[in-house]
């Protein structure tokens, strides 16, 4: 299991600046997105959810994170993705308001710590359906880095 | 009461009345200074205004006593403007001490202690001055006497140590004073009574309680699942361990559940009292048994029953028991006996309520029950007498018809049942006439830990609450097959217009399946059609409503203790679960809700109908997720909408049809004048003035018995919404907000607001509208109870603005009358549907919040709701003199609600 703090130290002893902020990254397809560090509670392996008959379809099921209840997104769903989806998706689980949500994603990266001056705001030609949710996209050498909103996702399964 | 628990409600309270001793002291040592501002005065009487207020709430008797004398001693001051006294001051520093007293005995023990000789020696006291109120000190050559009163002072704190009752924690209550003047004095004080408690007891808040209470949930289920992998296991030591961990688990769990426990007697005993009271008001004699009373509750679980326990007792004593008279002529004995049992059964905590009274009236029930048409004529021949009696838990079902003070309002049943229902418990009732009538009431020990029962859908497990189970059968299958066939029909499952039902004992039982029910592989087909003829099912008798039914499942497994856990926010929609638990296999379990289930299945269709006919159904319309929206432009930029239940109709003219009378455009529409409202200008949109159409489309809008013509651009469409609509973004006046369609954002227009307004524009200039029926059962966003709450105290402002959120009103509260005129003049009136105001309050109060409310012409048609603890009818004279539509009590939130919703839907008929 890779918790937060293993990987906070592992951050923080490769570098220390003040201003940059650090995400934890995850691949859905080939598709590279980032969640503040702070938000994410832990990552873990795949976990057998119980699914939940009448919910909507990006509800994944119910997983048991060590006695605690976790809901289980699918995020590609939730995106309307259409990359096909791989077995063993990793759980990132995030803790909100005492609700526990785990995100699948298809591979886990590195916590980064990005500079905010290569920072942007998603450019209006993405997908309303994804852009709503994404708080911007930070330009990095060999690819681009979509920030996720946690909270703005929340608030939109709470309507 | 071993343990001390402070419900977060009163420790809010308890700060309040530290925090306004506080503020008493002070204000008291300015006056004592000599300072003459009459606001020091106003001040304190607001203090202790808002003090008896709260306490009134919590029932905390000697509180309202001395502030209610302390009140009424200021309001001499407050009026009359004369300076107080020195030796008022001295009696209201008493007072204060006294106060403090027993809000710090409040503290400890949650219940008030007996002083009731101090208070109402100095009760007397302060009503005396008040009498002789020409006689008072002269602020001269103050120090003397303020020597004086420091020696006074320190023979009332001596006695006070010993004449206290109880360990003497009450002491540390001279703090107020003492930190004014005896500052040594006080760390011994506080020495002694630490000492003195930690001996025995000590305090914990209540929320750590509840922590560990989860904690031990996370070991049952750890337990649970090594048990689980234990028995796959050779290993004997392992095997001795896991009993091990059991044992002690299982120990843990009674313990820590201990901690919250409270013997069910801590409530029952003031029944006795109210039993006395009704009993003598109605000429009747009672006599009120317990048994049982040891029998302990989870302390949530015994606050919940509380209000549900008050009306069965009381409704025993005024419909069960008769009057003497009647009692003797019948041959019993002339005390009615009313008798309360708690014991533990499975489980569970019942409570039996039972008396020797009249019993129901089943006919008479039955013909209550046609009159509201609660059931067909035909239907009722059938019914048993336990459906019959269910009627009473029906909402506003009542066959007294004349309403007492005791009861016969045909609230109480109701509650009773959906207050049980709210923790998870059940009720149930017998009735023989002229013998007397049963409740029984069936109240699980915690909320946390319940049994259930596991069963299996599809691939999938769920735990259905043991509460609401009343028996499990098997049956087979009948389908298609020839009755004939089989000489036992009573264990068939058997087809009712293709609806599958059930025998049992002679009563036929809606059958529903679990897999249908949840839309479990609707692929294969119907659950019962699936299983062969003549294979056994598996059906779950359960009760909702005190409606019984048959849940079909693909398998029974085994009963255990589960863990209710909450789910997510937005799973908490589907009515058909309310929680989920992780089972000794590790995996997660959804819970079931035996009434989400009925209600999702449309078992009882017909009599939910009866029931939501009327107000609900118009909540129900704008609680519900989809909105149908009618989709416009306006200008060239973006998109508008507003809600399709406004419109009544659309239509086209051709321009020239238009014509004026004074400024206003109007159109011959069906032998009416039809104002027109151009949105463009409403909304201040620039006029495209190159731009001329050869027609304009109106939508027609009926309001207030009159139609508008909304005039628009270009009609595009009607839209189904998911979803609220976002108010946070709103540039002008007239939206309502923003809502997402087709990634575009659409912006939604607030019809009624810009109606209102136009209304009041053209009130005067127009004299023949439509007068059609206003539009009913269309409940739009705009609809919204937007309500203007001003309240000085914090207590009642966060309490009551709780109670109108969780009606579904949306509050704006601030703190004193010229506030609310600030809000009332920035956001405009038409943000607010009414103004609900304390009376006392700084800056600005009641009276002249509303007289100035009714003095300005925007404002004077917002209703006006006082809401207030002081209920004289001098006081309602006064109120309604300054302009309140209508008085209400704080402490009642019932009646609060229901005066808020009466007086606007009387507004908007």
């Amino acid at each position: 299991m890779n918790t937060v703090e293993d990987r906070k130290q592992w951050a923080t002893s490769e570098k220390k600046s003040e201003n940059n902020l650090q995400y934890s990254t995850f691949l859905i397809g080939d598709r590279l997105y980032g969640i503040d560090v702070m938000r994410v509670q832990e990552v873990t392996k795949a976990i057998t959810a119980s699914s939940i008959p009448l919910a909507p379809e990006f509800v994944h099921g119910l997983i048991n994170l060590r006695g605690q209840i976790a809901t289980a997104i699918d995020l590609r769903r939730f995106f309307r993705l259409k990359s096909q989806r791989s077995d063993d998706q990793l759980n990132v689980v995030c803790s909100l308001d005492g609700n526990l949500l785990a995100f699948l994603v298809d591979q886990i990266g590195d916590v980064m710590e990005v500079s905010s001056s290569c920072f942007e705001t998603p450019p209006e030609t993405i997908e309303e359906g994804i852009r709503k949710y994404m708080s911007g996209v930070y330009k990095l050498p060999n690819q681009l880095l979509s920030i996720l909103d946690v909270s703005k996702i929340v608030s939109e399964l709470n309507k | 009461m071993n343990h001390v628990k402070v419900e977060p409600a009163i420790g809010e309270f308890i700060a309040e009345c530290f925090e306004i001793n506080q503020r008493f002291s002070e204000n008291l040592a300015r006056i004592e200074q000599g300072q003459k501002d009459p606001e020091i005065v106003n001040a304190l009487y607001r203090d202790i205004h808002t003090l008896k207020g709260s306490a009134q709430l919590f029932g905390l008797e000697q509180i309202t006593q001395l502030s209610h004398a302390m009140e009424t001693g200021l309001a001499h001051y407050r009026k009359s403007k004369d300076p107080i006294g020195l030796d008022m001051v001295q009696k209201l520093y008493e007072c204060l001490d006294l106060l403090n007293e027993i809000v710090e005995k409040v503290k400890g023990f949650g219940c008030e202690h007996n002083v009731q000789e101090k208070l109402l020696s100095l009760i007397s006291r302060i009503l005396d001055e008040n009498n002789k109120n020409g006689e008072y000190c002269i602020l001269k050559d103050t120090s003397p006497i303020l020597e004086e009163i420091k020696l006074q002072r320190q023979e009332t704190i001596g006695p006070q140590v010993n004449l206290a009752s109880s360990p003497p924690a009450s002491v540390s209550n001279s703090t107020s004073i003492g930190t004014r003047m005896e500052q040594v004095e006080n760390p011994v004080v506080e020495d002694s009574q630490s000492q003195n408690d930690s001996t025995s007891t000590i305090r914990v808040q209540v929320s750590l309680l509840d922590k560990l209470m989860n904690l031990v949930g996370e070991i049952v289920l750890v337990r649970n699942q090594v048990l689980q992998y234990c028995n796959h296991q050779d290993s004997l030591e392992l095997t001795k361990l896991s009993q091990k961990l059991d044992l002690v688990t299982g120990e843990l769990q009674g313990e820590v559940m201990q901690t919250r426990m409270q013997p069910i007697g801590s409530i029952l005993n003031k029944f006795q009292r109210v039993t006395r009271d009704i009993a003598k008001d109605l000429g009747k004699k009672i006599e009120l048994k317990f048994q049982g009373t040891e029998t302990e509750l989870d302390k949530t679980l015994l606050e919940a029953i509380k209000d549900p326990l008050t009306h069965l007792i009381r409704n025993a004593c005024d419909h069960g028991i008769d009057l003497p008279e009647v009692r003797k002529a019948l041959g019993k004995h002339e005390i009615g006996k009313i008798q309360v049992n708690a014991y533990h059964e499975g489980g569970q905590v019942i409570i039996e309520i039972s008396d020797d009274g009249q019993g129901l009236n089943r006919k008479r029930i039955l013909e209550k029950a046609l009159e509201q048409n609660l059931v067909s004529m035909d239907k009722s021949v059938t019914l048993t007498d336990r459906e019959i009696f269910n009627f009473i838990f029906l909402p506003g079902f009542s066959t007294t018809d004349a309403v007492t003070k005791v009861s016969g309002r045909g609230v109480g049943m109701d509650v009773v049942r959906t207050n049980l229902d709210k923790i998870g418990g059940a009720i149930e009732l017998d009735s023989v006439e002229n013998k007397g009538t049963r409740f029984r009431l069936k109240i699980p020990l915690t909320l946390a830990i319940v049994p259930a029962l596991v069963v299996r859908a599809g691939k999938e497990h769920f735990a259905i609450p043991q509460v609401k189970l009343v028996e499990l059968v098997q049956a087979s299958n009948n389908i298609g097959g020839s009755i004939g066939g089989k000489s036992d029909s009573r264990n068939q499952i058997e087809y009712l217009e293709g609806k599958p039902v059930f025998r049992l004992r002679g009563n036929l039982l809606p059958l529903v399946g679990l897999r249908e029910v949840l839309k479990l592989d609707r692929s294969n087909g119907n659950q019962v059609e699936e299983k062969g003829q003549n294979e056994e099912l598996d059906i779950v008798i359960l009760q909702a409503d005190g409606q019984q039914f048959g849940l079909i499942v693909d398998e029974i497994q085994d009963t255990t203790d589960i863990v209710v856990k909450p789910l997510g926010k937005f799973l908490k929609k589907l009515a058909v679960y309310s929680g989920a638990t992780i089972m000794g296999n590790g995996a997660v379990a959804l819970i079931l809700d035996v009434k989400g289930i009925a209600e999702t299945a449309e078992l009882f269709a017909e009599k939910s109908k009866n029931k939501e006919e009327g107000d609900t159904t118009t909540i129900a319309s704008f609680q519900s997720d989809i909105q149908e929206y009618l989709l416009f432009k306006i200008g060239d930029c973006g998109k508008y909408a507003i809600p399709l239940c406004l419109v009544s109709r659309l239509e086209e003219f051709p321009v020239n049809s238009v014509e004026y009378t004074g400024e206003q455009a109007v159109i011959r529409y069906r032998k009416l004048i039809l104002p027109l409202l151009s949105l463009k200008t409403f909304l201040r949109f620039k006029q495209d003035e190159n731009k001329k159409d050869e027609k304009i489309s109106v939508i027609v809008v009926q309001r207030q018995g009159r139609s508008f013509g909304i005039q628009v651009d270009q009609i595009l469409d009607v839209v189904q919404v998911k979803g609220d609509i976002d108010d946070s973004l709103l540039d002008r006046p007239g939206l309502l907000g923003n809502f997402i369609f087709n990634e575009e954002v659409v912006v939604a227009i607030d019809v009624e607001g810009i109606i209102a307004v136009e209304t009041k524009r053209l009130s005067k200039k127009l004299d023949t509208g439509e007068l059609g029926p206003s539009a009913k059962g269309c409940a739009p966003h705009c609809a919204t109870k937007r309500i203007l709450f001003v309240e000085d105290a914090k207590f009642f402002r966060n309490h009551i603005s709780k109670t109108l959120e969780a009606a579904g009103m949306s509050v704006f509260a601030v703190e004193n009358g010229q506030e609310a005129i600030d809000a009332l003049n920035e956001n405009g009136v038409e943000q607010f549907s009414l103004v609900l105001s304390d009376i006392e309050m700084p800056k600005m109060n009641g009276y002249e919040l509303a007289r100035s409310i009714k003095g300005n012409k925007k404002y004077e048609k917002l209703p006006l709701i006082a809401l207030t603890t002081r209920y004289k009818n001098s006081d309602i004279e006064e109120g309604k003199a300054a302009g309140f539509d209508l008085y209400l009590e704080k402490l009642n939130e019932d009646h609060l609600i229901t005066g808020i919703e009466k007086l606007l839907n009387h507004r908007k008929a």
